[in-house]
């Protein structure tokens, strides 16, 4: 299960996860995203509430992270616990993403 | 035919056709009823006219019939009274001139003369005469007997005479008033005179009575009296009544119609206005807008109703199912029944949905087909056969890979390099489905040939990073763990790309080897991608999985997670720990799978399962 509170205002969005982010919730995700319109040029995931993250969800983050490099945008992730840190650290993607 | 406009009802059309029709059928008929009412004026103003005249002279004769009958009468009871008076000439003399009768004769039951107002009648015989006769015969069937224009009356020749016979039973007396031409003329003209001014011709129409050379005696318009028709007028009034026809003058100011005849001296002129002859047009035209009009809202709309019914309705409820079925609701009928055309379109509808359906079912039974060929062919060009190097007594090998419902993106592989290294890959692409599996072959194959060449192992990843991120447009990724064995030393040199950590089990314990990781390949360029060292013993058992294993989730929304798979990999290896290197490996990865399986319990599988088991025996013969 997978709660989302998008945000927008202006030229930026933030998007507050709630739950777990796994096979059946990330289409949800994915759609979610996809209706966050291009003149968004800054997105922030607040990942408190994110108790966990599988492989399909970090597919969902991977096409976010291109498309906003793509199109010259920021992507941030925000109150990253512990766990999805680890698995971030697992899978190489700590370099590439930009974590506060 | 006119092309019909896509967004008009068929409703809206054919009312449409059937007002314009409906138009133009009025204009043809108001059209055609004139020009028959037009046509036949005439003739009905002939008629007309002809009808009055002929109605006048009836009227006249009338007239003198009933003033003889009833003279007759009166003098007939007189004589029965007192019938021997009469048997005088000289009284008879008398009253012939007071009464206005040109003779009054006096005859006995045989014919012969008694008495006459005419002395020289006197003793005359008429018995065997036609006009005795007629007498006769007429009084026994009407008493008193009266007789207008007759011409065979013996002791006046050559003129027509009116009279009036009777029989004085008592006396045995037969007597005769004889009225003469012109007692006859005068009591016409009185008559006329009377009829004329109390009848009109249609509305403003009149009748004229005028001597031969044209001067009115009579008319419905006291004005007319006295003036002149003039002579063409008359003349064309008479040929008309010859010629059975009528025509249009001009008479004391307006124009009329006229038709004349002569009678008795007389000549009668009726008169039918044009103004009267238009007034009727008027009235018929009237009559027919008032008649047709009604009569064609009528039949439009019965026509629309009945369209509607049959139709309309017909077409609408099919209309509708077909929206239904557009929608994607392909179990909806068409059942609008209210003609043949329309059951057989429901039925050419239905049928069309049905074939559609079957061929849907049969596209998505090719796509299926397609997807386990594309299984198939996944699972033939991974390394099937095993053991696949029985002559190396060095280590055991095993592999295997479970595929979810769709083709997977997992894959494994191992091959020997040229300088004897054995390659061993374990890879698991991001996605599923026939992209993925295109996918995972396109980096299968690229490690293959890359590490084949000679590439270490890192820059074989960087190549291999590379080659797959460019025409990488569904931005997909694979995590891998490559390692180079080294079968002498029992060195490897692997690269951890992303992937699950593989378990090193030694001496019947495990542990995660975990430690440099680099990021996916083939979605960052810039990636780089270290080699690391790892050395196994002899005895040492390496495991590598894909995430299938670790995530596979049960009904409690539980992991299997990385717990239970080192227990269940130090519980199996206790038991199997005396078996040869293959078959070893082989036992191990059946039992996780097996346990992983147990764990999901009824849960569908949703991510393949692929793993690869390495038993490091060291030695190159037992």
């Amino acid at each position: 299960m997978l709660n989302l509170d998008v945000k927008q205002e202006g030229t930026s969005a933030t998007v507050m996860m709630e739950g777990m982010l796994d096979t059946s919730s990330a289409p949800s995700f994915k759609e979610a995203l996809s209706k966050i319109p291009d003149s968004i040029t800054s997105i922030t995931l607040d990942m408190e509430k994110l108790r966990y993250t599988s492989s399909a969800g970090l597919r969902v983050i991977l096409e976010l992270q291109n498309r906003m490099d793509k199109s010259g945008g920021q992507l941030t992730f925000m109150h990253v616990g512990e766990m999805i840190r680890e698995v971030f650290d697992d899978t190489g993607m700590t370099e590439f993403l930009t974590i506060v | 035919m006119k092309k019909v406009p896509g967004d008009v009802h068929i409703y809206q059309l054919i009312r449409r056709i059937l007002v314009i029709t409906s138009v133009l059928l009025f204009g043809v008929i108001f059209t055609i009823w004139l020009t028959v009412v037009w046509l036949s004026e005439k003739t009905r103003t002939y008629e007309e006219l002809s009808s009055i005249l002929a109605e006048l002279e009836r009227d006249g004769e009338d007239w003198l019939y009933d003033w003889l009958y009833d003279d007759a009468s009166l003098i007939k009871a007189d004589m029965a009274q007192d019938g021997d008076k009469w048997v005088n000439s000289l009284y008879l003399k008398r009253m012939a001139q007071g009464d206005g009768f040109t003779a009054v004769v006096v005859m006995n039951t045989e014919g012969r003369v008694l008495a006459a107002s005419d002395h020289l009648l006197a003793g005359h015989d008429y018995h065997d005469t036609p006009f005795w006769k007629d007498i006769m015969k007429g009084i026994e069937t009407g008493d008193p007997y009266v007789k207008i224009n007759a011409t065979d009356v013996p002791w006046i020749q050559g003129t027509t005479n009116d009279y009036a016979a009777f029989l004085v039973p008592d006396h045995d007396l037969v007597c005769v008033f004889m009225a003469n031409e012109e007692v006859h003329d005068k009591m016409l003209k009185d008559c006329y005179d009377y009829l004329v001014r109390n009848r009109r011709v249609e509305l403003t129409g009149y009748l004229l009575v005028c001597e031969d050379d044209g001067q009115v005696l009579f008319s419905y318009h006291k004005e007319h009296n006295g003036q002149m028709v003039p002579g063409k007028v008359f003349r064309t009034a008479l040929e008309n009544h010859l010629r059975e026809q009528t025509s249009e003058v001009k008479l004391f100011g307006e124009n009329v119609y006229i038709l004349g005849v002569q009678h008795t001296g007389l000549t009668i002129i009726g008169c039918y206005t044009a103004k009267d002859v238009g007034r009727v047009r008027v009235l018929s035209s009237t009559m027919v807008l008032i008649l047709i009009v009604p009569m064609l809202v009528a039949i439009s709309m019965i026509l629309t109703a009945l369209l509607k019914r049959y139709v309309v309705n017909g077409v609408s409820g099919i209309v509708l199912s077909l929206q239904e079925i557009t929608e994607g609701n392909l179990q909806e009928e068409v059942d609008e029944r209210g003609s043949r055309e329309l059951s057989l379109l429901s039925d050419g509808i239905n049928q069309t949905v049905d074939k559609l359906k079957t061929m849907i079912n049969e596209a998505a039974k090719r796509y299926d087909d397609e997807l386990v060929m594309a299984k198939t062919i996944q699972h033939a060009t991974l390394p099937w056969l095993f053991p696949p190097y029985p002559h190396h007594k060095e280590f055991g090998l095993y592999a295997m890979m479970d595929t979810a419902k769709q083709v997977g993106g997992d894959f494994y592989d191992f091959f020997f390099l040229r300088d004897n290294r054995l390659v061993i890959v374990i890879a698991d692409v991001s996605d599923k489905g026939i992209p993925a599996a295109l996918f995972m072959m396109r980096a299968k194959t690229t490690i293959k040939a890359l590490a084949v060449s000679g590439l270490p192992v890192d820059e074989m990843v960087r190549r291999t990073n590379q080659e797959l991120y460019s025409h990488n447009e569904a931005h997909m990724f694979v995590t891998i763990w490559v390692g180079y064995v080294d079968l002498k030393t029992g060195r490897i040199s692997y690269v951890h790309a992303g992937h699950t950590c593989p378990v090193l089990l030694r001496d019947g314990q495990t542990s995660f080897v975990k430690q440099k990781r680099n990021t996916f390949v083939g979605w960052r360029s810039a990636a780089d991608y270290e080699e690391q060292e790892l050395i196994l013993r002899p005895g040492d058992t390496l495991y590598l999985y894909t995430d299938g294993v670790t995530e596979a989730f049960n009904e409690q929304e539980e992991e299997y997670g990385n717990n239970r798979l080192e227990n269940i990999i130090t519980e199996t290896s206790a038991r199997i720990n005396e078996e040869e290197a293959n078959d070893y490996c082989k036992d191990l990865c059946t039992s996780i799978r097996a346990d992983v399986k147990e764990f999901a319990n009824n849960m569908p599988q949703s991510d393949d399962i692929t793993m690869l088991c390495l038993k490091y025996t060291g030695s190159r013969e037992e």
